[in-house]
């Protein structure tokens, strides 16, 4: 699955909230991430939570993750929190791969700078609620 | 800072704001509360390191948690619409 979850903001309202899109593949499994997903091969869009209707919105976050479809969400979870320690502190935008996960994670400064993690929370339990349904 | 090198204490400190950071990211994820009883643990640890340094590694601690984190100005992103069964990546580089 690729799973991403997007901060934007709309050019003239201004209104700002996470949207976020859950892809699958097709039942491809993998222990590595493949290298066409998401850039070239992002999948068939299976589910989609908008909070700011697309398009022409100005994205000022994102969490990306790429994963098996079977991954249990405590290792999910895990796997973030991995990702997380092993990249903080290092210049956003955040990209490694944690086992059978990518993660990717970029903001603008100024959400990094009112808080990087409160700013990924948001993402990870917005993207994640379209793994609960 | 008057020397690049960090004393064990600041570096225990560092270390600890760090810890906090993540425990309250974890908590987050897990759709916990963090709750005062965990924090106040945290905040006595960092009390007892924040003794122990001298008034100049107190500065330079502060100064380095005050440090931006690097991160562009701005993304070079616009979101894309798409549909449910559709294979178009919901955000592109802007034009």
């Amino acid at each position: 699955m690729y799973l991403t979850a997007q901060r934007v903001v709309a050019p003239t309202t201004k209104a700002s909230g996470i949207n976020a899109f859950l892809y699958r593949h097709g039942g491809r499994r993998w222990h590595v991430p493949p290298r066409d997903i998401p850039d070239r091969e992002p999948g068939r869009l299976a589910k989609k939570k908008i909070a700011v209707e697309p398009p022409g919105n100005r994205v000022r976050s994102y969490l990306d993750i790429v994963a098996p479809d079977d991954v249990a969400r405590d290792e999910l979870r895990d796997r973030l929190m991995t990702f997380v320690r092993r990249m903080q502190g290092r210049p956003f935008p955040w990209e490694a791969v944690e086992g059978p996960c990518l993660f990717r994670l970029g903001m603008d400064e100024e959400l990094a700078m009112a808080g990087w993690s409160t700013e990924l929370a948001a993402l990870a339990l917005a993207g994640t609620q379209l793994l609960d349904h | 800072m008057g020397s690049l090198a960090v004393s064990r204490a600041q570096l225990k400190y560092l270390e600890l704001i760090a810890e906090l950071r993540l425990a309250r990211l974890e908590h987050a994820l897990r759709g916990e509360p963090f709750t005062q009883d965990v924090e106040v643990e945290y905040v006595a640890e960092l009390d007892r390191w924040w003794q122990e340094l001298s008034s100049d590694e107190q500065e330079a601690v502060e100064q380095l948690l005050e440090e931006k984190p690097r991160a562009p100005l701005e993304l070079a992103s616009r979101d894309v619409a798409v549909e449910i069964g559709g294979d178009a990546a919901p955000r592109s580089a802007a034009a």
